[in-house]
C-alpha cells in the first residue's frame, strides 16, 4: 500500500488537507487556502534542492628540489611557538607576531613548496607611511598611542595561503514578498502576497584565499585582501632575501570550511540579486555543490607591526602589494565622552532656539 | 519642558550617531563574509528562474477616530 502523501503549508509549516468543499487545499491551523498544483510544484521545488556538496582536491604545493632551501633557516618563538622561515643572510630576531625573541632551530626541511609567490611590491618607507597616515585624523585615538607607537619595528613577511578555485552548481528556492497598502474610511490595510522565486545555475570562482597560519589574525590577513594574482610568480626561494617566512600550520584540508563558508554566501548572493521586483526576499532552501575544486599554496607579502599599549596587544599590517593598511586601535574614552557632550549640547542648543523662533 | 526635552533626546541621538561614527573609523579589521573578489568574469549562468504565487494574507487595523 502506498504511504500517505503529507504536505506542508507553504505559510505556517503545518500539515495541510484536502477541503472537499471547497476542492483546493485548506490549512487547519492558518486557514490558508491554495491550489494542489501550487502545493505540488512549491513541495517538490524544495525536495529539489538537495544537500549541499563542497568536495575539493587538496593536492596543493609541490616537493623541493635538491639543496633549494638548503639556505633556509627555521626560528622558533619561545613565546607563542611560532615557526618563521628566513634565508642565512637576513637571519631573524624577533617574531613577526608576538615581537618576543625567536632563536634558530635548524635548517628548513620539509613542508610543501608553495606554488606561487607575489614578491613584495612596496618596501618599509611605503609601510611607515601608511601607518603615519593610518594614526592621523583620528580625533578618538589617544594622542600618547600615536607618540609611542613603536614604528621601526614593521616587518615584511611572506604569509602562508591557501587558494581555492571552483565552479558552483546552485539550486535555490527564495520566499519573497509583494506589499500593498491602502485605507479607506474605518482601517489601514496591508496585502502581503507570498511567492516561491526557483533559482538555478552556474558560477564559478578563483583564488579564494585562506590564511595558512595560525599565528596570524584571520580577520587582520581578510581585511587587508584583495591581493591581485597577476603579479605572482613560480616560487623561488631568491624571493624570500630581506624578508620573513611564516611556515604554515594549518593545511587546505583545515582551511575547506573557511572557503565554503565565503563561497557560498557569495552564490547565495548573486543568485538573490536576480529575485527583482519584490519588497522583500529572503532564500528558504538552497544548496551549492562544487565541481573541479582545487587548491593552490602561496606566499602572499604582508607588513606587520605589532604594538603594546596599556597592556593591550595591536597588531597592524599592510598589504605588501596594493598598500592597503588596517589595524584596530584603541578608543581615548574620555575624549569620547567629551564629545558627546559636546555635540548633545549643541544640537540641543541650536533646535530650542529654533524652536523658540518658530512659535 | 517639553520642547526641551524632545530637543534633548534628538541631540543625545545625533551625538550618538556621530561619536559612533569617530569609534567606527577605528575600527578596520573584518572578517570577510564572501568570495565576491574572487567570482570568475562572466561566470554567472542563471538556467533556472521560475516565480510562482503561493498565498495573500491581509491585516487591516482600525484608525484613529480624531
Amino acid at each position: 500500500m502506498a504511504g500517505l502523501i503529507e504536505y506542508e503549508c507553504p505559510c505556517c509549516g503545518g500539515r495541510i488537507e484536502f477541503d472537499s468543499g471547497l476542492q483546493k487545499l485548506k490549512c487547519p491551523y492558518c486557514d490558508s487556502v491554495f491550489d494542489i498544483e501550487t502545493v505540488q510544484n512549491y513541495t517538490a521545488d524544495i525536495q529539489n534542492t538537495g544537500q549541499d556538496e563542497m568536495n575539493w582536491d587538496t593536492q596543493a604545493g609541490g616537493e623541493w628540489q635538491e639543496g633549494e632551501n638548503s639556505d633556509m633557516r627555521v626560528y622558533t618563538c619561545q613565546s607563542c611557538g611560532g615557526e618563521i622561515i628566513a634565508d642565512s643572510t637576513t637571519g631573524a630576531s624577533k617574531c613577526p607576531y608576538c615581537d618576543n625573541p625567536v632563536v634558530m632551530t635548524g635548517s628548513f626541511s620539509g613542508d610543501l613548496k608553495p606554488d606561487y609567490i607575489i614578491p613584495f611590491k612596496l618596501d618599509k618607507d611605503a609601510a611607515k607611511a601608511a601607518l603615519s597616515k593610518h594614526l592621523s585624523g583620528k580625533r578618538l585615538l589617544p594622542k600618547q598611542f600615536s607618540s609611542e607607537n613603536h614604528i621601526n619595528e614593521i616587518k615584511g613577511v611572506y604569509v602562508p595561503v591557501w587558494l581555492f578555485d571552483a565552479e558552483a552548481d546552485a539550486n535555490m528556492v527564495y520566499r519573497a514578498e509583494k506589499r500593498n497598502s491602502w485605507s479607506d474610511s474605518n482601517y489601514h490595510y496591508v496585502e502581503t502576497s507570498y511567492y516561491s522565486a526557483v533559482r538555478a545555475g552556474k558560477i564559478a570562482f578563483e583564488l579564494v584565499p585562506v590564511d595558512g597560519s595560525e599565528k596570524m589574525d584571520d580577520d587582520l590577513m581578510e581585511s587587508i585582501e584583495p591581493f591581485d594574482f597577476k603579479d605572482a610568480v613560480d616560487f623561488r626561494t631568491a624571493y624570500l632575501a630581506g624578508y620573513l617566512a611564516d611556515r604554515y600550520d594549518v593545511s587546505a584540508e583545515q582551511s575547506i570550511e573557511r572557503a565554503n563558508s565565503r563561497i557560498k554566501k557569495s552564490t547565495e548572493a548573486a543568485f538573490a540579486g536576480t529575485v527583482t521586483g519584490y519588497s522583500a526576499v529572503k532564500l528558504q532552501s538552497g544548496s551549492v555543490r562544487l565541481n573541479n575544486g582545487k587548491a593552490k599554496y602561496a606566499l602572499y607579502p604582508v607588513w606587520i607591526l605589532n604594538t603594546t599599549w596599556n597592556g593591550e596587544k595591536y597588531t597592524f599590517a599592510m598589504n605588501g602589494q596594493t598598500g592597503k593598511f588596517v589595524g584596530d586601535l584603541p578608543v581615548d574614552m574620555k575624549a569620547a565622552s567629551m564629545w558627546f557632550a559636546l555635540i548633545t549640547a549643541i544640537v540641543t542648543a541650536v533646535l530650542y532656539g529654533l524652536s523658540f523662533l518658530l512659535q | 519642558m517639553l520642547d526641551f526635552l524632545i530637543c534633548l533626546g534628538i541631540g543625545i541621538i545625533a551625538a550618538l550617531f556621530i561619536v559612533g561614527m569617530m569609534i567606527s573609523k577605528l575600527k578596520t579589521v573584518h572578517k570577510k563574509q564572501n568570495a565576491a573578489d574572487y567570482q570568475k568574469n562572466d561566470s554567472f549562468r542563471l538556467e533556472v528562474s521560475r516565480d510562482s504565487y503561493l498565498y495573500k494574507e491581509v491585516k487591516k487595523t482600525p484608525l484613529q477616530k480624531k
